[in-house]
């Protein structure tokens, strides 16, 4: 569903942080990423949804058979690719609601498909709100505004839930939750878990993928993922650090 | 041959100031001594009057209509009678006395300046107890360099809301001035929405008794494709316990120009005052750009007072943020720009008229890409 290869990639015009990377995440499978800051984690994350800034030097991004590097974020989004941001933005004087229902429509605008009507909307976001402990009192606040770190991670897997995305990006959703939140949105992306479906979880901490068990870990150093394994990977990487893996990068 | 015309001669400008009494009175005298303001002028600097109104030529005309009478009127102000009186001729012009609108609580005026110079102005009195509500509308024909003043007294405990919606006026020189007097325990709401023009320039000179009286002063501007606008408030707190509360929120784009220019005056008897004054501008492309001064004079050692102003532009991430979800560029600016702008029209009571400017700024917005 996702193949990388040989990925470079620099921020701005001359800072290269991904140095050859080559990652394949076929669908169905939940893939995690593990490394030391400044691996190249989010840049990762932000190349593969098409931030401006971050630039592909070589290399390629195939997303279900298509190289989706030139195209523009919105245009991948409607493709499906999502990424749940490790720091999703205020937007004052956007009800949330209103966000995503305007998100929604304009990628089914994109895929050609009918737009869902209100009363459609409304019901399908009640029901992933109720999973996710969202009230709607919530959603009808300003998009993030005054929202706690767990309550802005929570609606980032609900934004997932309502729009339906048929790849998803993890970036580090486990930071800033206490451990009641931890599992709430664990439970969300469990409950996003299917067999047409993709995940890539980024994460630094072994805690997340208790909840969240990934069929494939990967580490990452210095812009290249540096060692795959199974889940007891990210065992020994709690245990014993990047320290090896760094020093071999 | 040709005929050289003098430009702008400021005879044709003070004629309807003549008997003019109050700021408006002042205004003359300044205009007679030292002409037409200009950039050397502090509180015009970034207001070239002069440059902006050079080629605009002949005697123009306001027109006038409103709610009572919506037939399109021309404003006509005797030149030569006290001030009261002009204004009763005004008022009768309009057919309607607005000394004491008792069963007229809601108010709609629309004036529009023709081709030429001109000068027209009206006096709104709330009276006390009173709740008034008033929407202004100003559009320009081209070439049309006009000043327009209209004033209002807010007497005690009366509730004046004024909601001021300025079209863009892309080759047309608009002066408008408000001078407020806010009586003890009065209270006066105001929103302008301006979208500049050659030059259009904003100014409201208010005077709070204090006591209880409370005025809230919010704006919005956005101009594009070489269009100013200018805000401007003065505010003079005179008497002890006023209120002010003032948020001004613009955007500049596509060479655009927006200034903002606010002053608090703190008297020495006003103690206790409580005046917060924030501009929050926000420039989308090099070509554009906003000029601002917040000042505060305080007099009065036991006063609240605060301003806070802020120049920056579009939020990167936060544009990332929304396309990722799937809004293209475009529908992503607007409607970033819309939630920046829509704080300033967070006072418009009356829901109808706040979608209306709503829409038309999310209409004038569909060319900011």
């Amino acid at each position: 569903m996702l193949e990388i290869k040989n990925l470079h990639a620099s921020v701005g015009d001359d800072k290269p942080i991904l140095k050859g990377l080559d990652l394949s995440v076929p669908a169905g499978e939940v893939h995690a990423i593990m490394g030391p800051n400044g691996s190249g984690k989010s840049t990762l994350s932000y190349v593969l949804t098409g931030r401006d800034g971050y630039v592909v030097t070589d290399g390629t991004v195939m997303y279900d058979g298509e190289d989706v590097a030139e195209l523009t974020p919105d245009a991948r989004a409607a493709k499906g690719l999502f990424l749940s941001f490790q720091y999703p933005v205020e937007i004052p004087g956007v009800p949330t609601l209103t966000f995503m229902k305007e998100a929604l429509n304009a990628q089914r605008r994109a895929r050609d498909e009918a737009e869902m009507s209100a009363p459609d909307f409304m019901k399908h976001v009640r029901e992933k709100a109720k999973l996710l402990n969202i009230s709607s009192d919530m959603l009808k606040r300003p998009l993030n505004v005054g929202f706690s770190g767990g309550e802005k991670k929570r609606l980032e897997i609900l934004q997932a839930a309502v729009l339906e995305p048929r790849f998803l990006i993890l970036d580090e959703t486990d930071s800033g939750l206490d451990i009641d939140a931890l599992k709430v949105v664990s439970d969300g992306v469990n409950a996003l878990r299917s067999p047409t479906r993709g995940m890539l979880v980024i994460t630094h901490y072994q805690r997340l993928l208790d909840h969240i068990a990934p069929d494939v870990v990967h580490v990452m150093s210095a812009g290249k993922i540096v060692a795959s394994g199974g889940p007891e990977l990210a065992r020994e990487l709690e245990a014993e650090g990047y320290d090896k893996y760094v020093r071999a990068a | 041959m040709a005929v050289i015309e003098p430009t702008n001669t400021l005879e044709q400008i003070l004629v309807p100031y003549k008997g003019a009494t109050g700021w408006r009175g002042e205004f003359a005298e300044r205009l007679k001594r030292d002409g037409l303001p200009t950039k050397r002028d502090e509180d015009w600097k970034w207001s070239d009057v002069t440059r902006a109104s050079k080629g605009i030529l002949g005697k123009g005309k306001v027109q006038f209509r409103s709610s009572v009478n919506p037939e399109w009127t021309e404003v006509r102000r005797s030149a030569n009678q006290d001030f009261f009186s002009s204004l009763l001729a005004f008022a009768a012009t309009m057919n309607v006395t607005y000394f004491e609108p008792r069963n007229l609580t809601v108010l709609d005026l629309d004036f529009r300046a023709l081709r030429g110079v001109s000068q027209a102005a009206a006096t709104i009195i709330g009276a006390a107890g009173q709740s008034i509500r008033v929407h202004e509308h100003y559009s320009c024909e081209e070439q049309a360099f006009s000043a327009i003043g209209v004033d209002y007294v807010v007497g005690p405990g009366a509730s004046v809301e004024r909601v001021i919606l300025i079209d863009e006026c892309p080759k047309s020189v608009l002066l408008l001035s408000s001078g407020v007097t806010l009586h003890e325990t009065g209270e006066f709401v105001q929103t302008v929405v301006s979208q500049g023009g050659k030059l259009v320039r904003h100014e409201t000179q208010l005077h709070s008794a204090g006591k209880g009286a409370k005025a809230t002063l919010n704006a919005a501007y956005l101009v594009g494709k070489s269009a100013q606008a200018d805000l401007v408030t003065r505010v003079n707190m005179d008497g002890p316990g006023g209120e002010l509360s003032q948020l001004t929120k613009g955007i500049a784009y596509g060479g655009g120009h927006g200034v903002f220019q606010g002053k608090i005056h703190v008297k020495q008897a006003a103690q206790k005052s409580d005046a917060k004054m924030t501009h929050k501008g926000m420039i989308v492309d090099e070509k554009s750009k906003i000029d601002s001064k917040p000042e505060l004079e305080i007099y009065a050692d036991d006063v609240e007072c605060a301003h806070g102003n802020a120049i920056g532009t579009l939020d990167e991430m936060a544009l990332f943020y929304m396309q990722q979800r799937g809004l293209p560029e475009a529908d992503a600016r607007r409607l970033l720009v819309e939630s920046f702008l829509d704080e300033a029209l967070a006072e418009i009571s009356h829901e109808q008229t706040a979608t209306t400017i709503r829409a038309l700024i999310s209409k004038r917005l569909k060319d900011l890409v």
